[in-house]
């Protein structure tokens, strides 16, 4: 067993050691220990110079995104009760008038085409999926697109069948130079004003409106671009695009940013699609602030031929406020620093091997083949004896 | 603001608070597991695993947490100590991939030197038992006090000094034993 005294006298060394005294100099004040401690000190340095000040580029970055993410996933798992309730209201509401209708018709509003009774229940049925997914933007992000696609193949159907109909449907643009031009393989018609519009357009993601022609094409009366609306956190700001819930956003030098924003802030965007994976950020806003959002969606870039009527870009967005005081305190029980409750958590998730390993089962001192085994250390057999005095020796 | 306060709104699911108590203690926790593991990987990963173990701990109701440092060390801890018993399954060859370590304030020189000894005291280090590991990286990562390891341990401060004098006499024979071998 060591005796204390070695013990505190390393101790004080090694204070002073952190004060910046040189080695000689502690050694020499160690006394009759300094030939013993002599080589500990030594480690002890090569310990202090191996301190890593500080993480790699990015870990910190994708760390925060990640623990952003976690909570988000969770307090969207934890809505206030009531809120979960609302929704369930709409979605019971909806389903009640979804139900009525096919147990009447079948299952044709899946298929139905504009014009027909059904397509308003599908679109409800559309709307309320949209609400429900508010909280996630990338899982919105999808729908929308499936829905851009919906509207695009009901277009084309009615286009096939020559029945004239007002469409509106989303698609990226192409065409141009003595080419038609096309949406998602639907032929445009426009006037002189529209064609000159398109000219600026082509690769853009686009919304469409206009009337099914008897020749399959499609009349045109509005062609803008389609706008997406994304609410979520901005988790991680990786210069030139930000993380924000899940969906990767472009930022240039162009878009509008109403204030420097930090990480963990909730915001709205307002993107433009550039590719099938790719957005880019028009504007940026406090979720709650007023915004640029106005101005832009009212937009420089949207051409109406007639522009009189039936502005569908969809408000789908909905209200989010998830709250989260709902948490308050209950009756509390501590977490051990230890980890012994999260050593419990940690043994639950994702920690296979640890099975029955509870708290400190894993590292304890008192028993040297333990710590052996952990480590897989062949080392030298004294040092597990050394491991398993400790608590016998200086226990108390 | 206080780590309590960021603590208390981060139960309250703000965001921004959250992402401030992840960035102040992020360096806290990489500091304590890159004493323990070698791979530059495996300790981004642990680091962050840390900090998700953290959201689902300020969700359960009626949990709290007293002291936020000491248990976001416990819970490295744990996890550094489940990923050397998968390793002890499943051994790998020692990663080194060091390239995205930031300089700092050193020349490459010094950097490289820096990166020389780090090796060495990890290579050493993984001779030692967990526990000795585990008071070296507290005591040298974090500066914790005697009686703050001894906490953090739940051993008494005797016990801590015991532990940390066997430790250090267990890296500087390791570490030779690596110079005699080379």
């Amino acid at each position: 067993m060591k005796r204390p005294d070695e013990t505190l006298v390393l101790e004080e060394a090694l204070r002073k050691l952190r004060a910046g005294v040189p080695l000689d100099q502690v050694l020499a004040e160690c006394g009759e220990f300094a030939a013993e401690l002599a080589p500990l000190l030594e480690a002890a340095q090569w310990m202090q110079s191996s301190v890593q000040a500080a993480a790699p580029r990015g870990a910190v970055a994708r760390s925060r995104a990640r623990f952003l993410q976690a909570a988000e996933a969770r307090s969207a798992r934890a809505l206030p009760f009531f809120a979960r309730f609302r929704w369930a209201v709409n979605l019971a509401v909806i389903l009640v008038v979804l139900a009525g209708a096919l147990f009447f018709t079948g299952l044709g509003s899946v298929s139905a085409l504009p014009g027909q009774a059904l397509y308003p229940v599908k679109r409800a049925v559309e709307q309320a999926r949209l609400a429900l997914a508010s909280s996630d933007p990338a899982r919105r992000l999808l729908l929308e697109e499936s829905f851009d696609a919906r509207r695009a193949a009901e277009a084309l159907r009615l286009a096939e069948l020559g029945r004239g109909q007002r469409v509106s449907f989303a698609g990226f643009l192409s065409g141009g130079n003595g080419q038609p031009w096309t949406v998602e393989g639907l032929t445009l018609q426009m006037d002189d004003a529209l064609q000159a519009a398109a000219q600026s357009l082509p690769g853009a993601y686009v919304e469409v409106q206009g009337q099914v022609q008897a020749d399959g094409t499609v009349l045109v009366s509005v062609l803008r671009l389609r706008f997406f609306e994304l609410k979520g956190t901005l988790m991680q700001n990786d210069g030139g695009r930000w993380l924000i819930s899940g969906v990767w956003v472009a930022i240039t030098g162009q878009t509008q940013v109403e204030q420097p924003l930090a990480a963990g802030q909730r915001v709205e965007i307002t993107a433009i699609r550039l590719s099938q994976q790719d957005f880019l950020a028009l504007s940026v806003r406090l979720e709650d602030g007023n915004g640029l959002k106005d101005d832009l969606a009212s937009p420089a870039a949207v051409v109406t031929d007639d522009g009189d009527d039936v502005d569908e870009t969809p408000e789908l967005r909905a209200t989010d406020d998830s709250g989260g005081d709902s948490e308050d305190d209950e009756k509390t029980e501590t977490v051990q620093p230890g980890g012994d409750d999260g050593g419990e958590d940690d043994d639950d998730r994702g920690t296979p091997d640890s099975g029955s390993s509870g708290g400190d089962d894993d590292e304890t001192p008192d028993s040297g083949e333990d710590g052996d085994d952990d480590n897989g250390t062949p080392d030298s057999g004294n040092s597990g004896d050394d491991d398993a005095e400790p608590d016998d020796g200086g226990g108390d | 603001m206080t780590l309590e306060d960021l603590l208390t709104r981060a139960k309250k699911q703000d965001m921004q608070s959250l992402a401030a108590l992840h960035d102040q203690l992020y360096p806290l926790v990489y500091r304590y597991v890159s004493y323990r593991l070698e791979d530059e990987q495996a300790r981004e990963d642990i680091t962050s695993e840390t900090f998700v173990r953290l959201v689902d701990v300020l969700h359960k109701r009626g949990q709290s947490i007293q002291d936020l440092r000491a248990w976001l060390i416990g819970t490295a801890a744990h996890l550094v100590s489940d990923h050397y018993r998968r390793q002890y399954r499943r051994p790998e060859s020692g990663l080194e991939q060091h390239e995205d370590l930031p300089d700092g304030l050193h020349t490459p020189e010094q950097a490289a030197e820096q990166r020389q000894i780090h090796n060495e005291v990890q290579q050493a280090m993984r001779r030692l038992t967990g526990d000795q590991q585990h008071v070296l990286a507290l005591r040298f990562s974090q500066e914790l006090s005697l009686e703050e390891t001894a906490r953090l341990m739940k051993k008494s401060v005797n016990a801590v000094k015991v532990l940390q004098f066997r430790a250090l006499a267990a890296l500087r024979r390791a570490m030779d034993e690596r110079g005699k071998s080379q």
